[in-house]
C-alpha cells in the first residue's frame, strides 16, 4: 500500500542540523495497522508527515498504491502515477494525494468556530457535491462514529474523545484508504483513549483501511498494531510483527519499551536502588516465554529436576494479536553448576534467557 | 429643552448648524479611511502570515517589503506624516485639505497599525489546524479563508474595534491640519474662542462614540468565540 524507500529529513535550526528521518524505508501493506513507535524527537513525527508531504523529504521516495510514486530529490518533488511518466509534482496531485490519506492528530485540530456538521463537511465543501449529498454523507459518517446527536454542537462542548471521533469523521471524508494517526490517542483519558482505538480496529475491520499509527505508548501498540517500526534518531531500528518484536526486541530502545510497558522493567530500578536481590547469592534471570510453551509448568519442573529454588519475582503475561506473552524475573538459587544446568533446559524449550546479574 | 440645553452649552446651541457638519466630517472621514484600512489591512496582514519562514506561501522578498514599510509607517508620529504626505496626498485626490484630504493620511496611519493587529490575530490561529486543513488537500487560498480568517474572526474583530477607536483619535488630529470634523471644532470654535461647552461637548461626544464601537466590539467577539456569529442547525431527520 505505502512503500517508503530511503528517505531522508533534515532541519537546519540555528546553525546545526537535525536529521529527523535518516534513510527509512518501511513497506506497509493494504490492511495493516501499522505502529511507528519511538520517543518523542526520534522522527516519527517527521516521517508520517512525509507520507503525505506535509513535510517534504529531502530525498528519496514513496510509493502509494493506486496513485502512483513520488520521488524527492534536492528539494524537488517528482511524480510518477501508474502507469505513467516521470514528471514534476503538481499541486493538483498533491490535492488527489492527500484526499486519499485521510489524518489526525493529538490535539484534534477541528476548527472550534465550526459545528460538528461543518467540520465534517471541510473537506466535502467546494468539490462539486450538492448540498444534499454533503448532508447525507456527513451524517453517514457520524453513524460511523456513534455520534448523531452531535451533529450542531460546537467542539468546546465536546469531550477529547469524541473529538477525536469527528476528527476521525472527518479524515474520512473523502473516502480515503489510508488513515494517519498522530498521537491521536495521547491527549485522552485511558477510557477515551480504548475506545478511539477500538473504533481504528473497526474501521480497519470494516472499510479495509491502512492505518499508520504513531505513538510513545507501547500499550497503544499491543493494543491494535499488526506491524511495528521502532524509531530512534531518525532511524528505524527495529521493524516486524508486532508479536516478533515484542517477544524477542532485538534493539535497546525496544527493550525498553517493552520493559516500561509489561512491567518487568521494574527489577531494574530495583537493583538500581540496591534492594538486596542478590544478597542471598544467586543467578538472577530473565525468561520470555512465547506461544509455544506457555502453557507448560517449566518452572516446576526445572526446580525439581536440577534441584534449585526459582524465585519468581516479577511476572507477567499479555495478549498480543490473541497470542500470549509471558514473562518472568526470576532468581535462581542452587550450586552454581545445578543453575547452569537449568538454564540451559530452559534454553532448550524455547524458553528466552537472558542472565541479568550472578549474585 | 431647548432653553435648558442653551442654557448649559448657549456657544454649542450657538454653533449648531456648524457643530453638526463637523460631527458629519468626523463621520466621513471615519467610514470612508475605516473601509480602506479595513481592506488593505486585512490583505497586508494576511501576506505578512503567509510570506512568513514557515507560512504556508513562505516569500521571504515579500515578506521583508511588506514588514518594513509597515515598520516605517508606523513609527512616524502621525502629526509629521500630515505634513510629510501632502504631496502624495496632492498627486492622488488634488487636495491636500478637508476631509478629501485627511483619507490619504488617515489610511497610511491606520493601515499599519490594523496590519500588526490583523497579523497578531491570525497568529493565534493553531498551526495545527492549518496543517490539518493542508491534510485534506486545502490549497492556499482555502487555508487562508476557510481556517486563518474563519478561525480569527473574535480576534479580528478585537482588532478592528481598537483599530476604529485609535482611528478616532487620528481623524481628530487630522482636524488640526485643516481637514474639518470635530478636531478643528473643539479648537477652532471652542479653544481659540475660549467656549468650554464647545470643548466639554467634543468630549462627550466622542467618548460615546467610542463607547458605542467598544461596546458594539466587546458583544460581537465574545458572541463569535467558539461559535459562528449565526448559528444554522443541521435536522438529522
Amino acid at each position: 500500500m505505502i512503500e517508503i524507500k530511503e528517505l531522508y529529513k533534515s532541519f537546519d535550526t540555528a546553525g546545526t542540523t537535525v536529521h529527523a528521518v535518516e534513510n527509512v524505508s518501511l513497506d506497509i501493506e493494504a490492511g495493516d495497522v501499522y505502529g511507528i513507535v519511538g520517543y518523542s524527537g526520534a522522527g516519527k513525527s517527521t516521517l508520517v508527515r512525509c507520507i503525505n508531504l506535509l513535510e517534504r523529504p529531502d530525498s528519496g521516495s514513496i510509493r502509494v498504491e493506486g496513485f502512483g510514486t513520488i520521488r524527492c530529490a534536492r528539494g524537488s518533488a517528482f511524480c510518477t502515477p501508474e502507469g505513467g511518466a516521470e514528471q514534476p509534482l503538481s499541486e493538483k496531485q498533491l490535492k488527489t494525494l492527500r484526499r486519499d490519506m485521510g489524518m489526525i492528530f493529538q490535539h484534534f485540530n477541528l476548527l472550534d468556530r465550526s459545528t460538528v456538521f461543518d467540520n465534517i463537511a471541510y473537506p466535502l465543501k467546494h468539490s462539486g457535491r450538492s448540498r444534499a449529498e454533503i448532508k447525507a454523507r456527513v451524517l453517514e459518517l457520524l453513524d460511523l462514529v456513534e455520534l448523531r446527536d452531535k451533529i450542531n454542537a460546537y467542539p468546546s462542548q465536546l469531550s477529547g474523545g469524541q473529538k477525536q471521533r469527528v476528527a476521525i469523521a472527518r479524515a474520512l471524508a473523502n473516502n480515503p484508504r489510508i488513515l494517519l494517526s498522530d498521537e491521536a490517542t495521547s491527549a485522552l483519558d485511558p477510557d477515551a483513549t480504548e475506545s478511539i482505538l477500538r473504533l481504528l480496529q473497526d474501521l480497519n475491520r470494516k472499510l479495509n483501511l491502512t492505518i499508520v499509527l504513531i505513538t510513545h505508548e507501547m500499550a497503544v501498540v499491543k493494543a491494535i498494531c499488526g506491524k511495528v517500526a521502532v524509531m530512534e534518531n531518525g532511524r528505524v531500528v527495529e521493524q516486524g510483527n508486532v508479536y516478533d518484536v515484542f517477544s524477542e526486541p532485538q534493539a535497546n530502545i525496544t527493550r525498553k519499551f517493552v520493559d516500561s510497558s509489561s512491567g518487568l522493567g521494574r527489577i531494574n530500578k530495583l537493583i538500581d536502588q540496591h534492594a538486596n536481590v542478590l544478597s542471598g547469592g544467586g543467578t538472577l534471570i530473565r525468561l520470555t516465554y512465547n506461544k509455544d510453551c506457555v502453557g507448560e509448568s517449566l518452572i516446576s519442573e526445572v526446580s525439581r529436576r536440577f534441584g534449585v529454588n526459582m524465585n519468581i519475582l516479577l511476572g507477567s503475561l499479555e495478549l498480543l494479536q490473541g497470542s500470549p506473552l509471558g514473562g518472568l524475573i526470576v532468581l535462581v538459587e542452587g550450586s552454581m553448576d545445578a543453575r547452569r544446568e537449568a538454564i540451559a533446559f530452559l534454553c532448550e524449550h524455547n524458553v528466552i534467557v537472558e542472565v541479568i546479574e550472578h549474585g | 429643552m431647548a432653553e435648558w440645553l442653551a442654557s448649559i452649552m448657549p456657544n454649542v446651541v450657538d454653533y449648531g448648524g456648524k457643530f453638526w457638519s463637523s460631527c458629519q466630517a468626523t463621520m466621513q472621514m471615519f467610514l470612508i479611511a475605516g473601509g480602506f484600512t479595513l481592506v488593505f489591512g486585512s490583505i497586508f496582514g494576511v501576506l505578512l502570515t503567509v510570506t512568513k519562514k514557515g507560512g504556508i506561501a513562505e516569500n521571504r522578498f515579500l515578506y521583508v517589503l511588506v514588514n518594513t514599510v509597515t515598520n516605517v509607517f508606523r513609527s512616524i508620529p502621525f502629526v509629521i506624516l500630515l505634513i510629510f504626505l501632502i504631496p502624495l496626498t496632492r498627486a492622488i485626490v488634488g487636495t491636500a485639505i478637508g476631509v478629501k484630504g485627511a483619507i490619504v493620511p488617515l489610511v497610511f496611519g491606520a493601515v499599519p497599525f490594523f496590519t500588526r493587529q490583523v497579523e497578531a490575530a491570525l497568529a493565534n490561529v493553531s498551526p495545527g489546524k492549518v496543517e490539518a486543513a493542508a491534510s485534506m488537500g486545502s490549497g492556499k487560498l482555502g487555508i487562508i479563508f476557510r481556517v486563518y480568517l474563519h478561525e480569527a474572526v473574535p480576534d479580528l474583530i478585537r482588532a478592528v474595534t481598537i483599530t476604529a477607536i485609535s482611528l478616532i483619535g487620528l481623524t481628530t488630529m487630522a482636524g488640526a491640519v485643516g481637514a474639518g470634523g470635530i478636531g478643528s471644532f473643539a479648537i477652532n470654535y471652542g479653544q481659540n474662542l475660549h467656549h468650554q461647552d464647545i470643548v466639554n461637548v467634543c468630549v462627550v461626544v466622542l467618548l460615546l462614540f467610542v463607547s458605542v464601537i467598544q461596546g458594539l466590539g466587546n458583544y460581537l467577539s465574545r458572541r463569535t468565540t467558539n461559535r459562528s456569529l449565526f448559528q444554522h442547525k443541521v435536522e438529522t431527520k
